[in-house]
């Protein structure tokens, strides 16, 4: 058997989400950055980004919610407790990573409007500008979601040997 | 104040593949289905890579009609 058969529908289902919510991300970053970083963009633009972003990852979850439910008809198969415990699992570090992302954006908004001229952790970001912090919330959602997708595949993968 | 020693995480081993082989004809799909669980939980369960609830340990002991004892055992110092 090749590796994708020999996949129960959860991992399947596990990397189907990671390879979506990795490419939403990629074009999130296409569209918000340029040479020179994040680039300045008006407030129109990022409610039109921000909802694109939205209605794009609600449409392709909910495609592949419908193809899996439909297989998940057709075999009779339902998740078992290794897979409850592995999506589980997999939430938590999503929950961590944004949560120290969103303490390390505090943190650095802070020094920045505190300090505003010599705080600048990174080069060419700065919280100040509503650009930036759109860009470091919208990119803390995504990387929460996608270590969510990507610790359940490794366990997937880690658990059968 | 008085602190108890943490005791080691421990290893529970099993012998599923074994008396699935010498006493069933069971695949491990097979046995999956009748426990309520997947090919791929059973495979984890028998590398030893997957500890299965108490719920399903005691589902696959029933399914071969052993006690649960010979089918799982617990090591202290694993």
């Amino acid at each position: 058997m090749t590796r994708i058969e020999n996949m129960s529908e959860p991992e399947r289902r596990s990397w189907a989400n990671l390879i979506v919510d990795g490419t939403v991300f990629f074009i999130f970053i296409k569209t918000m950055t340029g040479k020179g970083g994040v680039e300045n963009i008006s407030g129109a633009g990022l409610v039109s980004i921000y909802v694109g972003i939205i209605i794009a990852t609600i449409i392709l979850h909910a495609i592949i919610a419908a193809v899996f439910a439909s297989r998940i008809k057709n075999s009779g198969y339902e998740s078992d407790e290794r897979d409850v415990e592995i999506e589980r699992k997999g939430a938590r570090h999503g929950f961590w990573v944004v949560t120290i992302a969103l303490n390390i954006i505090i943190f650095i908004f802070l020094m920045q409007n505190t300090f505003p001229e010599d705080y600048t952790p990174v080069p060419n970001v700065s919280l100040l500008t509503p650009s930036h912090m759109f860009f470091a919330l919208m990119g803390t959602m995504f990387l929460g979601d996608i270590v969510y997708r990507a610790s359940m595949v490794r366990d997937y993968r880690k658990n059968v040997g | 104040m008085k602190q108890t020693k943490k005791p080691n995480k421990g290893k529970i081993t099993n012998h599923i593949r074994r008396i699935r082989l010498a006493r069933t004809e069971l695949t491990q799909e097979e046995l999956g289905k009748r426990v309520g669980a997947t090919r791929q939980t059973i495979i984890a369960i028998e590398a030893g890579k997957y500890a299965p609830s108490m719920e399903l340990a005691f589902r696959i002991a029933r399914e071969f009609g052993v006690p649960f004892e010979d089918v799982f055992q617990f090591d202290p110092d694993g």
